[in-house]
C-alpha cells in the first residue's frame, strides 16, 4: 500500500507567510519532485483503496459501519469456495510453470542443444498471446465435444467421447499455465546463464559428480529465480480475469475475480464486492512482502558473479529429447493456439469441418469494415496503449534518473512509491477506480481517462524496472563532462542521459504498450459505451457465440502486437527478449 | 530553481483542473426538449445533434441493419451499443447513479425492465408519430415505452446428434439423466430470456423452479447469451439448447443442422421494450430513432429477420413460423409479475448452478 509520509518541515520564523500555505510552499521547495510524484501516486492509488475500505465496511445500501460483509465473505460457502479455488489454481499454476519451464530453461542456458536461440525467442515470444486469447483458442481446441483435438481423436480412434475437457478446473489451470510459464522460463534461463561457470568448474575439478554440481552449486544459485518466478506467477494466476470468465462460468464455478465481477452485475452488491476484494489484496501484499524480504529488492534476476566463458554441457544422444521437449512446449503454447485462431477466423462456421468450402474472408471484412464497435475499440485501444506507454515510460525514466543520481532530498521514497501499485491486482484496482470515478466529485467513468489512470497506475512499476536497470548501468562521467562544458541539467538530460537510456526507455514503452493493449481485468469493469477496447469486444463476441469474429479480433490484436514488438526488436536488438515484467 | 518550482506548482494545479473539468463534462439537455408530443422541427434539431446513442439489447446483425437504415434516412449517426438485456439495465441504472448520462434510446427484450425503468423515472414520455399503427396493448398508457416485437422461447437440438425418436417433448424431459453433458443453458443474470423460461416453469403445474435443480444435475454448459447456447449446439459442443428465442434460432441457425422443439408445456412469449431515456444527451435524435424503430421500415427490417412484430403492414419471409401456428402452445408472460419474480429466479439459478 502506498502510504505517503510527508517529510517533516521545520517552522521558519523569518518568513512572513503563515500556516499551511507557507509550510506547503516550503516543503515543495525542498522536496519538489518527490512531493509531486507522491502527490500524483497518492491521487492515483489512495482514492481507490479508500473507497474499497469504506464500502467494504459499510452496511449494504449505505448507513452505518459493519463487519458483516467480511463475515458473509468468510462464511458463505460460495465466496469461500471462490477464494479456495483461486488459491488452488495459483498454487498449481506456480508449481507447473516452474516444473515445465525448468528443463527448457536449463537446455537453453546450459547445453549445446541445437536451435537454442530460436527456442528462446519463441518461448519468450509467446508473451504476445494474452491469456484470454489462449482461453479462446483452447475452447476451440479442447471443448469436450466440438473441440478440434477431440474431433480428430474421435475420428482417428473411433472412440465415442473426446480426450480433453477444457471446461474443468484442470482445464483452467492448464490454460493459465500455458500463458504464464514463459515468465518463469525467462527468469530461470537468465539466472542459469548467470551462474558462474568457474564455480561449477571448480566443483567438477574437485571431483564432484555432475549431479553433485547441480545440487550444490547450480540449484542453490537459481533458487531465488525459482521462488521469484513462483510468486510472480501465483499472483498473476489468482488475479487473472479472462480465462476464468471464459472457462469457469460455463463450467459452473467461480474464482475470486469472476465472483467479484458477478457481484457488480445487476442487482449490484458493491459492499460485498469490496469485501471480497480484500482477501485478494491481502494475499498479494503478503506475497510481495515475502518476496521483498527473502529475495531482495532488486528484482528476481539478481544472481551476480563474473561468469567465465560459457561452457555448454554436451547432451550427446539426449540432444533430441531436449529438442523434442522444447518444441512440444512451443507447439502447445504458441503454434496450436495461433493456428486454430487463424483457421477459425477464416471459417464460415467453425463447427462445420475442415473443408476448403468452409473458408472465407467475410469475417475479416465484417469485423474491419462493418462491425462498428471494432473500429472504435481499435482506435481506443491504440490511443490508450500509446498514451499509457508514453506516460509510464517518461515518468519512470525521470524517476529513475532522479533516484539514481540522488538529485533531490527525499529521493529514497520514490522507488517505494513507484512500485507500490504492484500490490494491487488489476480487478481490485478497477473496483476501487470504479467506486472512485463513477460518483461525484470526479466523474471520469464514461471516458477513456479512467482506463488511462488504471493502465498507468498498474503498469508504472513495469516501466520503472526497465528504466532503472538501464540507468544503473550508465556511468556518470559523460554527464559530468556535459555539465563541466556548461550544459544545463535539462540539456544534459535531453542530449546525453536519455539517448544513452534509449534502450531501457524503449523496452519500457513497448512492454507497457503491449500489456495495455492486452489489458482485460480492469477494462471489463471500467469500459462504457464510449470507451470500449479490443479485449472487451473480443469477450463480447465470444459471449455471443460468435467465435469466428472473436478470432478475427484476436488475430488483429496479435498483428498489432507483433508489429510493435518487431519494430522494437529492430531498434533495440535482441535485448527486447530480456524485458522484465516485474 | 525558483522558476522550476513555479512550473511544478503550475502542473499540479493543471492536473487538479483537468480532474475537476472532467467532473462537470456532461451538459443537461435543453429544457424544451422533453415534450411529449412530436415537435415540427424535431428532425432538424436531431440533425443538429448529429448522433444518437442506442443501448441495444438485441443481436448485432439486427442492430447493424436498423442503424444503417436510420442513418440513411436521417443522416444522424448511430452509436449502437449491443448489450445483453440485463447488462443494458445494469449499465443504465449504474450510470444514472453516477450521474453519467450516455444513453439516448434503450431497448431490451424484456418489457419488465421498462416497468422498472418507468417506476424509477428513467424514461421520457413521448407520443411517437407511429402510435396510431399499434394496438393499445403494445405501448405504455403513459407513453414511456413501446413494444417493438415479441420473443418466443423454445428449445433447439442438433439434428446430427439427436435422432428424431429421442428428441425431448418438453421441458420436463430435460431432467432425464441421459442428457447429462448434452445441454447448454443461458445465465439469467445476463440474458433476459434465460430468466423468462424458468419464470414460465415456476408458473406451470408439474414443472416449478425445481426443474432448474434437475437440469443442473445434468451439468449443462452455462452460457451468457441465447446466441452462445445456439453456437454450442451448431458446433456440436452440446446437443440441446434449453433457451433459444426467435432471434437466436432464425438468425444464427440459418443453414445449420438444427431444429426447433416447441415444448409440450408451452412456448413462453414476452414483449420487448424501447423508450427514450429521460436524461438523453441527444433528446431529439433519440425521439427520431424511436420513431424509426416503430415505423413500417423499421418493423419490416425485424420481420425480415423473423421477429414477431405488431404492425399489420409487414410481411414475413418464408420459413418463419408465426405464433398462430398450431403446435405452439403460447404462454404470454405478464411483465409486471415477471419483474417481481426476476431477482429470485436469478438468485435460485446462482445457488443451483454455483455461478
Amino acid at each position: 500500500m502506498a502510504t505517503v509520509t510527508a517529510p517533516e518541515v521545520r517552522e521558519d520564523p523569518a518568513s512572513g507567510e503563515t500556516g499551511l500555505r507557507r509550510r506547503a510552499r516550503s516543503a515543495l521547495q525542498r522536496y519538489p519532485l518527490p512531493l509531486v510524484t507522491a502527490l500524483v501516486l497518492a491521487v492515483l492509488v489512495l482514492p481507490p483503496l479508500g473507497w474499497l475500505l469504506v464500502l467494504s465496511t459499510r452496511v449494504e445500501g449505505g448507513g452505518g459501519l459493519t463487519l458483516a460483509n467480511f463475515a458473509t465473505v468468510l462464511s458463505d460457502e460460495r465466496y469461500l469456495g471462490a477464494i479456495g479455488r483461486s488459491l488452488y489454481i495459483g498454487w498449481f499454476v506456480g508449481v507447473l510453470c516452474i516444473v515445465l519451464s525448468a528443463p527448457a530453461a536449463w537446455a537453453v542456458a546450459k547445453t549445446d542443444m541445437p536451435g537454442r536461440t530460436t527456442v528462446r525467442v519463441l518461448i519468450v515470444g509467446s508473451f504476445v498471446l494474452p491469456s484470454f486469447l489462449g482461453a479462446l483458442a483452447w475452447i476451440l481446441l479442447a471443448g469436450p465435444n466440438a473441440g478440434i483435438l477431440n474431433r480428430v481423436y474421435r475420428a482417428v480412434t473411433g472412440a465415442s467421447s473426446g480426450l480433453f475437457n477444457i471446461y474443468t478446473l484442470g482445464g483452467l489451470i492448464f490454460v493459465i499455465t500455458m500463458s504464464m510459464y514463459p515468465l518463469c522460463f525467462l527468469l530461470l534461463s537468465t539466472a542459469l546463464e548467470n551462474v558462474p561457470a568457474d564455480s561449477e568448474d571448480a566443483a567438477t575439478i574437485l571431483g564432484a559428480s555432475g549431479r553433485k554440481v547441480a545440487l550444490s552449486i547450480t540449484i542453490p544459485l537459481v533458487t531465488t529465480a525459482v521462488l521469484g518466478g513462483f510468486i510472480l506467477v501465483f499472483l498473476e494466476a489468482i488475479s487473472v480475469f479472462g480465462p476464468p470468465a471464459m472457462l469457469a462460468i460455463p463450467s459452473g464455478f467461480h474464482v475470486i475475480t469472476t465472483q467479484i465481477y458477478a457481484l457488480l452485475q445487476y442487482p449490484q452488491h458493491l459492499e460485498l464486492a469490496a469485501a471480497l476484494s480484500m482477501p485478494l489484496l491481502l494475499i498479494t501484499l503478503l506475497l510481495v512482502w515475502l518476496q521483498r524480504r527473502f529475495i531482495g529488492r532488486r528484482g528476481y534476476v539478481t544472481v551476480t558473479g563474473k561468469s567465465g566463458a560459457r561452457r555448454a554441457i554436451a547432451l550427446g544422444k539426449w540432444k533430441w529429447l531436449a529438442v523434442g521437449y522444447c518444441w512440444l512446449l512451443i507447439v502447445v503454447s504458441l503454434v496450436l493456439p495461433v493456428a486454430v485462431l487463424l483457421w477459425v477466423a477464416l471459417s464460415k462456421s467453425w463447427g462445420q469441418g475442415f473443408g476448403l468450402s468452409n473458408l472465407t474472408l467475410d469475417n475479416f471484412r465484417y469485423v474491419l469494415f462493418d462491425y462498428r464497435p471494432a473500429r472504435s475499440a481499435l482506435f481506443n485501444s491504440l490511443t490508450l496503449a500509446i498514451l499509457a506507454a508514453t506516460a509510464a515510460s517518461v515518468l519512470a525514466a525521470l524517476i529513475s534518473y532522479v533516484t539514481s543520481r540522488r538529485l533531490v532530498r527525499g529521493h529514497q521514497i520514490l522507488p517505494v512509491l513507484t512500485m507500490a501499485p504492484v500490490v494491487l491486482p488489476g480487478l481490485v484496482l478497477a473496483v476501487g477506480l470504479f467506486m472512485t470515478y463513477a460518483r461525484p466529485p470526479f466523474v471520469l467513468y464514461g471516458t477513456i481517462w479512467v482506463l488511462f489512470i488504471a493502465f498507468v497506475t498498474k503498469f508504472l512499476p513495469y516501466a520503472y524496472i526497465n528504466t532503472s536497470s538501464a540507468i544503473s548501468s550508465l556511468d556518470t562521467d559523460l554527464e559530468d563532462a556535459g555539465r563541466i562544458m556548461g550544459a544545463t541539467r535539462t540539456r544534459t538530460l535531453a542530449r546525453i542521459v536519455f539517448p544513452l537510456m534509449k534502450g531501457g526507455i524503449m523496452s519500457a514503452w513497448i512492454l507497457v504498450f503491449m500489456v495495455s493493449l492486452h489489458e482485460l481485468s480492469a477494462s471489463v469493469l471500467l469500459y462504457t459505451s464510449k470507451s470500449r477496447v479490443l479485449s472487451i469486444v473480443l469477450l463480447d463476441l465470444q459471449s455471443d457465440g460468435r467465435y469466428e469474429d472473436a478470432a478475427v479480433v484476436g488475430i488483429l490484436l496479435l498483428a498489432v502486437t507483433l508489429v510493435i514488438v518487431g519494430i522494437g526488436y529492430r531498434v533495440i536488438g535482441k535485448d527486447i527478449v530480456n524485458m522484465r515484467t516485474n | 530553481m525558483r522558476s522550476r518550482n513555479r512550473r511544478l506548482r503550475l502542473s499540479v494545479l493543471l492536473f487538479a483542473a483537468v480532474l475537476v473539468a472532467a467532473g462537470c463534462g456532461e451538459a443537461a439537455p435543453e429544457p424544451g426538449a422533453n415534450k411529449v408530443d412530436r415537435q415540427d422541427d424535431q428532425l432538424a434539431k436531431a440533425q443538429d445533434e448529429g448522433e444518437v446513442t442506442w443501448y441495444a439489447g438485441l443481436e448485432q446483425g439486427l442492430v447493424d441493419k436498423i442503424a444503417a437504415g436510420f442513418e440513411k434516412k436521417t443522416g444522424i449517426s448511430v452509436d449502437a451499443i449491443r448489450l445483453g438485456g440485463e447488462e443494458a439495465s445494469t449499465r443504465l441504472l449504474q450510470e444514472n447513479d453516477a450521474g453519467v448520462h450516455l444513453a439516448d434510446v434503450v431497448y431490451t427484450g424484456n418489457e419488465g425492465n421498462f416497468v422498472d425503468f418507468k417506476k424509477r423515472g428513467l424514461l421520457a414520455p413521448y407520443r411517437s408519430a407511429e402510435v396510431s399503427h399499434f394496438d393499445k396493448a403494445y405501448y405504455d398508457e403513459d407513453l414511456t415505452y413501446y413494444v417493438p416485437y415479441a420473443n418466443r422461447f423454445w428449445m433447439v437440438y442438433n439434428t446430427n446428434l439427436v435422432p428424431e425418436s429421442e428428441v425431448p417433448k418438453g421441458y420436463a424431459d430435460l431432467a432425464d439423466p441421459k442428457w447429462s453433458g448434452a445441454l447448454a443453458i443461458s445465465h439469467p443474470g445476463y440474458s433476459v430470456g434465460a430468466a423468462i423460461v424458468p419464470f414460465f416453469w415456476s408458473q406451470t403445474d408439474g414443472l416449478g423452479l425445481d426443474l432448474m435443480d434437475k437440469i443442473a444435475a445434468n451439468k449443462p454448459l452455462i452460457n451468457q447469451s441465447v446466441h452462445d447456447s445456439m453456437a454450442a449446439v451448431i458446433s456440436g459442443e452440446r446437443k440441446i439448447a434449453v433457451v433459444v428465442n426467435d432471434a437466436g434460432f432464425y438468425t444464427d441457425g440459418k443453414g445449420a443442422p438444427v431444429k426447433a422443439i416447441y415444448p409440450a408445456e408451452g412456448v413462453p412469449t414476452s414483449g420487448g421494450g424501447v423508450g427514450v431515456a429521460k436524461q438523453a444527451p441527444h433528446p431529439y435524435a433519440a425521439r427520431e430513432l424511436l420513431d424509426y424503430i416503430m415505423s413500417q421500415e423499421g418493423q419490416q427490417i425485424m420481420a425480415d429477420e423473423s421477429r414477431t412484430v405488431f404492425r399489420d403492414d409487414v410481411k414475413y419471409p418464408t420459413g418463419y413460423v408465426p405464433p398462430t401456428s398450431g403446435d405452439q402452445n403460447l404462454y404470454v408472460v405478464d411483465p409486471a409479475k415477471f419483474a417481481a419474480e426476476h431477482d429470485e429466479i436469478v438468485a435460485h439459478f446462482q445457488k443451483v448452478f454455483g455461478v
